[in-house]
């Protein structure tokens, strides 16, 4: 049932570099290390998707930095 | 494959390992400020333990509890995310209290399994009552709290900080604050807050742990770069120590962590994982599917023979593994290295989780665990079987008021799968009719129908069919519209004849029962009420039981066999007081006829007492015309008390019931008989000539004259003989003043009659 429906790109900044190996945990998530923090991008269906993602991350003791909604324009430049 | 479990061992244990204070473990590392901090901010309100997991707030917590200078007892419940059935998280609650003082919340509990009390309205006020009584001052413990999500449950937390009373102290420990007025708490200083700050140990506490604990032999500077990598994260710190524990070259090691800006646990976590024997790494990851973990019921899920040994093992060697009981029978992962072992799972054996949920699976349907078996059967995908559980619980678990936890169970199969099964359907139907959503309930029974006409299963047709049948009696009968009711009353008790039993027969006979003697066929209600009666005691339906006999008791009263009447409401409350279900509206048409029997000895204090409560029962079940009667009884008394106004009120009330009601049966006539006896009827307009009443018979086809049936189709749905239906609609020709049908309808229209 998730399909062909608008997805949000967001943008989650977290600190501390993460593993390839727990980017496999993360279906759909592209992990970027930069600077002693990972960028996460994900194309996200809903808020419950995001608050998913987000409370995963708390429970594997990750520090949230930032979350950013990206728009079509940003992340295609 | 599962080995043999007694029946006394799943669910009961599993109750007592949320209630269980976890006990300090060997290697804790004494907190001794803080819990100085705990002990003394326990003159406020409420504390709050909020931190990331792995933090060490459990740990904290039940260092307080040990703690010599605290004299409280603690009520403890660890709570999980089925308890977002606020039935299941206040149960816990006053099971939690009751390992303190045994009587606590007997009451809130009863009114707490009552359909139709909300939390706010009864429960609590008579949970904080007893708290109020309490001789000694207590603690009462929410651990996780964060895995509560329901607003519902937020909102009555909230209700109960704001009326605690200063026997009771509240502690909350989460990983999210909780939704509740803190800022409020801060600025009048009851809140006493531990944060993950306040949590973190010094450098001072990281040499302790890392060397007497753990027993390293670390130099300072390998401490203080430890301590600064995982910033005294308790997590970290024990990770670290495992790490190095059996390591020849600490330096090393330590060089390549401190320099490395890896997330911690990613880091550590795999490092302890990968550095753990094979057979014990593989017996991780695969029980990480389980919420708790067992023995026996590891050795289903892994096939290891020696998982009890391991479990033991590898929570003494502290590799995250939390012991839930004293015994050592339950235990659980820590939070963190659970997450990991997930991912480690999907990584290293892609889909072998479908096989393992299916083992637990089946472990927890032998030991009668259906909750957990349902959970566990839908995470492998099985919804067949989940199906099957829940078709067969789903009836027991609502009995005891379970509506939210019977609503996860179909929440989480697909839409599509619930579609296609018609009993799921006529379940959805039945938690709307539960829950007074009755505009689902007819949404529901199309789709149950849909999908029995899509199977091609025969064997299912007449439960479906009955089942359907009677969900609408019912459904009809709450929406207070009466001939209705007794239409699909009886296409559910003909098709039930040609059927096997169905869980519906001993709900809809009452309704049935119910909705014959409101159309004002008294006759035939009292033999439906009599056989609902007989079935419901043999089916053990104690509430089934109770409506009917109420019924009775109103049909004998109507009658004027006070005796027979005062018997039948002894028996309706007797059942009510023996299965704790006093709180439940089933009782209701039996304490309103008791009051009018009071009323009858002019007893007029105790009979109004009486239709109070009938009236406030009445009014948690949703049908209103079960409302219009209480109130009517009560505007009666209040009128002979001579209480004008209020009986003016509540006649007010009483007709707005009535006019609620799509067809409200004889109860229309009652209404406007006793408005007029009490000359508080509305004016009547001008022109209208009065008239003298119709029986309660003669409103029964009157009713039906509305209708498109012809007056030999009104007899055979009547059951009476043609030449009866002629002589009532002449009579009613007659009384009305008209010539023929539609006149005679408009007419009673006017007069309210109908």
């Amino acid at each position: 049932m998730i399909g062909s429906g608008s997805r949000q790109r967001y943008e989650i900044v977290v600190r501390g570099r993460l593993s390839s190996r727990l980017e496999c945990a993360f279906d759909g998530v592209t992990l970027v290390p930069r600077n002693g923090q990972t960028t996460l991008s994900a194309d996200l269906v809903d808020q419950s998707q995001l608050y998913g993602l987000l409370n995963r991350l708390r429970d594997l003791g990750i520090e949230l930095v930032s979350v950013n909604s990206v728009s079509e324009r940003e992340h295609a430049a | 494959m599962a080995t043999a479990i007694s029946t006394a061992s799943a669910t009961p244990v599993l109750a007592a390992t949320k209630l269980h204070i976890p006990t300090l473990r060997t290697g804790h590392l004494h907190r001794v400020e803080l819990v100085g901090a705990l002990i003394a901010g326990g003159q406020s309100r409420v504390t709050l333990v909020a931190a990331a997991p792995g933090s060490g707030k459990t740990s904290l917590l039940s260092e307080w509890h040990a703690d010599p200078s605290e004299r409280r007892p603690f009520a403890w419940i660890s709570l999980d995310s089925a308890d977002n059935d606020p039935v299941r998280f206040w149960d816990g609650v006053f099971a939690a209290l009751q390992t303190i003082t045994a009587q606590i919340g007997d009451s809130a509990q009863a009114a707490l399994h009552s359909p139709g009390t909300t939390v706010n309205d009864q429960v609590l006020p008579l949970l904080i009552n007893d708290l109020a009584g309490l001789p000694e001052p207590i603690v009462l413990v929410l651990d996780d709290y964060h895995l509560i999500e329901s607003g519902e449950i937020h909102r009555a937390v909230e209700l109960l900080v704001e009326r605690l009373p200063p026997a009771a102290h509240l502690v909350i420990s989460t990983r999210s604050d909780p939704p509740l007025p803190l800022s409020r708490l801060r600025a009048r200083g009851q809140l006493t807050e531990i944060r993950g700050a306040d949590l973190r140990f010094n450098v001072m506490e990281a040499s302790a742990f890392l060397n007497d604990v753990v027993g390293l032999d670390l130099e300072a500077d390998e401490i203080a770069r430890l301590h600064e990598r995982t910033e005294g994260w308790a997590a970290g710190l024990q990770l670290a120590g495992l790490s190095l524990r059996g390591r020849e070259d600490h330096r090393q090691f330590i060089d390549s962590f401190a320099g490395d800006d890896q997330q911690i646990v990613d880091y550590l976590g795999f490092e302890v994982l990968d550095r753990e024997a094979p057979e014990r790494r593989e017996f991780m990851i695969q029980t990480s599917v389980l919420e708790r973990l067992s023995g026996p019921l590891c050795a289903a899920v892994t096939c290891n023979p020696d998982s009890e040994q391991l479990l033991r093992t590898l929570e003494r060697e502290n590799a995250f593994v939390v012991a839930l009981d004293s015994k050592r029978e339950w235990y659980r992962y820590h939070h963190l290295f659970a997450e990991l072992l997930h991912h480690e799972l999907e990584r290293t054996r892609p889909g072998l989780a479908v096989e393992l949920h299916r083992r637990a699976s089946a472990w927890y349907r032998e030991g009668d665990a259906i909750p957990e078996a349902i959970g566990h059967a839908t995470a492998a995908g099985d919804f067949g079987d989940a199906i099957e559980l829940i078709t067969t619980h789903w009836y027991e678990f609502l009995q005891r008021g379970r509506q939210e936890t019977v609503a996860s169970w179909i929440e989480r199969l697909p839409l599509e799968t619930v579609l296609h099964d018609p009993n799921l359907c006529l379940t959805k139907a039945w938690l709307g009719v539960n829950t007074g959503r009755l505009d689902e309930v007819d949404r529901w029974i199309d789709a149950a129908g849909l999908a029995a006409a899509q199977r091609s299963d025969e064997r299912q047709l007449p439960p479906v069919e009955s089942g359907v049948a009677s969900l609408q009696a019912i459904h009809r009968y709450m929406s207070g519209n009466v001939s209705a009711a007794v239409a699909a009353g009886r296409r559910a008790l003909e098709l039930e004849r040609g059927g096997s039993a169905s869980p519906w027969r001993p709900v809809g006979c009452p309704v049935l029962g119910l909705s014959l003697h409101w159309h004002g066929d008294h006759e035939r209600a009292s033999q439906t009420l009599t056989e609902a009666v007989r079935i419901a005691r043999a089916n053990g339906n104690h509430l089934a039981a109770m409506h009917a006999s109420g019924g009775l008791a109103a049909i004998e009263f109507e009658r004027g066999d006070a005796a027979s009447a005062s018997a039948r409401a002894a028996d309706a409350i007797g059942l009510a007081e023996e299965h704790e279900l006093s709180e439940h509206w089933a009782s209701s048409l039996a304490l309103a006829v008791s009051g009018q029997l009071l009323d009858r000895t002019d007893d007029l204090d105790a009979a109004e007492h009486l239709l109070v409560r009938a009236t406030e029962l009445a009014q948690r079940g949703v049908a209103s015309i079960e409302i219009a009667y209480s109130l009517l009884a009560l505007a009666g008394i209040r009128y002979r008390l001579g209480r004008d106004e209020e009986a003016r009120r509540i006649y007010e009330e009483a007709r707005q019931a009535v006019a609620k009601c799509e067809d409200p049966g004889v109860l229309n006539e009652r209404l406007a008989r006793a408005e007029r006896r009490s000359r508080f009827a509305p004016t009547p307009r001008p022109g209208r000539t009065s008239s003298q009443a119709l029986s309660d018979a003669e409103l029964s086809v009157l009713r039906l004259l509305r209708s498109e049936l012809s007056q030999r189709e009104i007899a055979g749905e009547l059951h009476l003989s043609f030449n009866t239906i002629k002589t009532h609609t002449r009579s009613i020709y007659r009384k009305l003043g008209v010539a023929e049908r539609g006149e005679a309808i408009s007419r009673a229209r006017e007069l309210s009659l109908i």
